[in-house]
């Protein structure tokens, strides 16, 4: 009687706990050194715009090419906000970062949503295509394509000091991230979500009201794509269109959940560790970093379509 | 007051004539069946009365209420459910959390937050009765026997408590000796509840003992109508085994 | 304003040799490839490599077709060897496929022709330049128009005037009935991949002498023509050609009249026409409901 419900009533305690060690590793990161210390701030932040981009791919069954759209949007944000205003806090900056994610995922959604298949993901990459064109165009605002630099931040009122420190703010952001996401899907509305996912028809004559859903949806996965990308910002220290705004920006999103497994809730979170770590290593080989990632796409597109966390679930549930 | 009523309802596909002036009336907790040849526009009809289809003209009263051009989840909420030829079922969730799917819509709690938990409970408990009253079990869609997809179907349905079901073709499919263990469970269930039904069906036997009254469509228009008795009639015969 | 003109054609040309390949291909397999720009880009480091041998013009005017060939004999490889696998999964998998097969082909173009920027405009000096109307136009450049004008009627020709555009059509009306008429469909998906990207590659051979090839190429190609595509009507080659003449105008007039913004303007009108009519401008009745 596996897999009676999936709301999180009765999600039990056991697989939760198998989460501590990982939680222990995590906080224990900075002792690896400022270099893997970066590599896994970057993780953890790609890993929620990867988890907000499976809202929508997972869960609701739309894929978006532009999602990028969001990062950048939040990204932007803080980096505008310290270019035109030298607001630096962080606690200002974020939060505006989600404002105006939010606002944005909005206006992009109603347009959006009322697509499904190949006319969402054509959507998506045109609009985040304008937004990038105009990222590079509109030097005076945004920095074209040089972008913005942002040189230091600070957390009421104190100078954040070193990217350890940052790495721990990233650290509470990517829990409470998680977190939320983690209510979100697993409550009625996420639930409500697979079923338009999975029979658009059913749903309908089940008194669900799709278009107000799938925007819903959108939003949310905005909201935390915004977030990420303003925290990345600020933890880089700097930003482009290109870095953060383009469509192979938004095509990694989509390669991390592919990787790590659309159907798995975590399965984002471990695509994106396994990326971000494989691109470091194999870029600071000097080998052959897109052979690579594009051979890595194109078998588990083949060989295992649902990922990493998709196959070890399977492979837990046969026994 | 009639539960259901159409207004000579009209809709064609280009030179088809899918449905054409069809008027037909419905009291409460009554159940019609509608049988007619391949292709003589009994989806259609249920398309039109559930809000799948726009009627090019004609008009839907429900409880006396013009309903014509409401979408068709405002319809679900007002009280009619529907079932699918080709069942519309979640693959991937389990036949539990269809169920609470439509009772989770039909009672607003369709958010983030539980209302309350024991609000959730009682969902949940609702579910896993009518899962047991209709024989389904508990497992994911996916791995459901074609029977039972039928059946999760019509029962996504009922669990809406709907005052009016449609349910297109509920046998199709099923093997003839369990046809009438599934339409007897369904049946008992919506006589059970005082629902209304409008049942499209091709088994005869089954329309002969299951219905109240029958209507027989031909080329869109509603050819006979009456009781069990006009499945007698020669031209009834001659149409529906032409078929 | 002539040379733009010449300019907004050659664009146009170019894109709706690119974009035909892609619209053949999504309107047959129902698969949108994202690594058409990658032939098109092959095409070019192709000719590149070829026009190596000789200055002799012949070679050079040849150059395109050969390009053409071996993109569209990589192309009936990667949908035989690869592609094929996903059939039936969805168009998420389909589609997925193609995007990694961008990176994959990125570093074998490093690997093979490096990271520069090729180019080779003997062929344009070689024909000189003729005089339109008092501006200076090299020669290619309206040859290459021409040539563009031709493949398109043949291709118009090819499908719907010949048995073999007869299969194909079938084949994308309903693959199933079409197979059970004795058509190999797989034959008719492989032959319509080596098209697709013999007509990408083509275009890339034609492009060597105008400007050449860079790494990164193929991803703008890839989104100009998913713009053609979109606007044009997703299958219709006769949205295409429109779509083409429309986007390469609009580029080339809007680069020397708004430079800032002239992108920005192809992406609004790829999102007006989604929002206003998904099926595009030639597209049929609307896809979905
Ligand atoms: N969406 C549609 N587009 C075009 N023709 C349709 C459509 N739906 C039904 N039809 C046509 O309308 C007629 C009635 O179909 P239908 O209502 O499905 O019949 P039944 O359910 O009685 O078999 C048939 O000729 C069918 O081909
Ligand atoms: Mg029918």
């Amino acid at each position: 009687m596996k897999a009676e419900t999936n709301l999180v009533n009765s999600v039990n305690l056991k697989t939760n706990l198998l989460y501590i060690p990982l939680v222990i590793v995590l906080l224990l990161i900075p002792l690896g050194g400022e270099y893997i210390t970066y590599l896994t701030g970057l993780a953890l932040l790609f890993g929620i715009a990867a988890l907000s981009l499976n809202v929508l791919l997972g869960y609701t069954g739309l894929l978006s090419f532009g999602h990028a759209l969001f990062f950048g949007c939040g990204a932007y944000t803080a980096g505008m906000l310290v270019k035109h205003l030298s607001i630096t806090s962080i606690e200002i900056l974020v939060p505006t970062s989600i404002i105006t994610s939010v606002i944005l995922a909005l206006l992009v959604g109603i347009v959006c949503v009322r697509h499904t298949r190949i006319y969402f993901t054509m959507l998506t990459i045109a609009i985040s295509q304008l937004f990038y064109a105009l990222a590079h165009k509109l030097r005076p605002i945004t920095g074209g394509d040089d972008g913005i630099r942002i040189y230091s931040t600070h957390v009421f009122g104190h100078e954040v000091a070193s990217i350890t420190e940052f790495y721990y703010y990233i650290l509470v952001a990517f829990f409470l991230c998680l977190f939320c996401l983690r209510i979100i899907l697993r409550s009625p509305f996420g639930l409500t979500l697979q079923a338009i996912r999975d029979s658009e028809l059913r749903a309908r004559f089940a008194g669900i009201s799709i278009i107000k859903y799938r925007l819903a949806a959108f939003v949310v996965s905005g909201l935390f794509a915004g977030i990420a990308g303003s925290m990345y910002a600020l933890f880089l220290g700097q930003i482009s269109p290109d870095d953060v705004l383009s469509v192979m920006r938004s095509g990694e999103f989509v390669a991390m959940t592919l990787l790590g497994g659309y159907t798995s809730f975590i399965g984002p979170i471990v695509g994106s560790f396994v990326f971000t770590y494989l691109k470091a290593v194999i870029s600071s080989a000097a080998l052959y970093w897109y052979l690579v990632f594009g051979i890595l796409i194109v078998s588990i597109v083949i060989f295992v379509p649902t990922g990493l966390m998709g196959e070890i679930e399977k492979r837990r549930r046969t026994g | 007051m009639d539960l259901l009523n159409t207004e000579a309802l009209k809709k064609y596909f280009g030179e088809v004539h899918a449905v054409d002036g069809v008027s037909l009336t419905l009291r409460d907790a009554e159940l019609l069946s509608v049988v007619g040849p391949n292709g003589s526009g009994k989806t259609t009809l249920v398309n039109l009365i559930s809000g799948a289809l726009k009627p090019d003209s004609g008009k839907v009263y429900f409880e006396g209420r013009d309903i014509t051009g409401i979408p068709p989840h405002k319809r679900v909420k007002m009280g009619i459910g529907r079932s699918f030829q080709i069942p519309a079922i979640y693959e991937n969730l389990t036949t539990l959390d269809s169920l609470l799917v439509s009772i989770f819509s039909n009672t607003n709690l369709s958010h983030v937050f539980y209302k309350t938990k024991d609000k959730f409970e009682k969902a949940k408990e609702e579910a896993i009765n009518l899962l047991e009253t209709l024989n389904i079990p508990l497992k994911l869609v996916g791995e459901l026997p074609h029977g039972q997809r039928k059946l999760l179907d019509v029962a996504m349905a009922l669990s809406l408590k709907p005052k009016l079901i449609l349910l297109d073709e509920p046998t199709a499919g099923i093997s003839l000796d369990e046809r009438d263990e599934v339409m007897q469970t369904i049946v008992g269930f919506i006589r059970n509840q005082k629902i209304a039904a409008i049942i499209v069906e091709h088994d005869m036997d089954i329309v002969a003992e299951y219905s109240d009254r029958v209507i027989v469509m031909h080329e869109g228009r509603v050819l006979k109508e009456g009781g069990k008795e006009i499945l007698d009639d020669g031209e009834v015969r001659r149409i529906l085994i032409g078929d | 304003m002539i040379s733009q003109i010449v300019n907004g054609l050659i664009f146009a040309s170019i894109l709706f040799l690119v974009a035909t390949g892609l619209t053949i291909i999504f309107g047959i397999l129902r698969v949108v490839n994202f690594a058409h720009g990658s032939f098109y880009l092959m095409g070019v480091f192709i000719a590149y490599s070829i026009t190596r041998f000789s200055s002799e013009p012949a070679l050079h005017l040849a150059a395109p077709f050969i390009a053409g060939f071996v993109a569209g004999v990589v192309g009936i490889a990667f949908e035989r060897g690869l592609l094929k696998n996903v059939y039936g999964r969805g168009e998420l998998f389909e589609l997925l496929l193609t995007y990694g097969m961008i990176f994959v082909f990125m570093d074998i173009f490093r690997i093979l022709w490096g990271s520069m920027p090729v180019s080779d405009p003997t062929i344009t000096f070689k024909l000189g330049i003729i005089s339109l109307g008092g501006t200076m136009i090299p020669l290619y450049n309206i040859y290459l128009i021409l040539i563009a004008a031709v493949l398109a009627t043949f291709l118009w020709f090819l499908l719907s005037k010949t048995k073999v555009g007869m299969v194909i059509r079938a084949t994308s009306f309903d693959s199933e009935v079409t197979s059970a008429f004795g058509v190999n469909v797989s034959w008719v998906y492989a032959l319509t991949f080596f098209l697709g990207c013999f007509l990408a590659g083509f275009a890339g051979g034609l492009m060597l002498p105008v400007t050449g090839a860079w790494i990164g190429l193929d991803v703008d190609m890839l989104i100009l023509a998913l713009v053609v595509l979109v606007v044009g009507g997703m299958g219709s080659i006769k949205g295409a050609l429109v779509a083409s003449i429309l986007i390469g105008l609009i580029r080339s007039f809007g680069i020397s009249m708004f430079p800032a913004i002239e992108l920005a303007i192809v992406y609004l009108i790829m999102i007006v026409v989604l929002i206003v009519k998904p099926s595009g401008l030639f597209g049929g009745a609307e896809v979905e409901s």
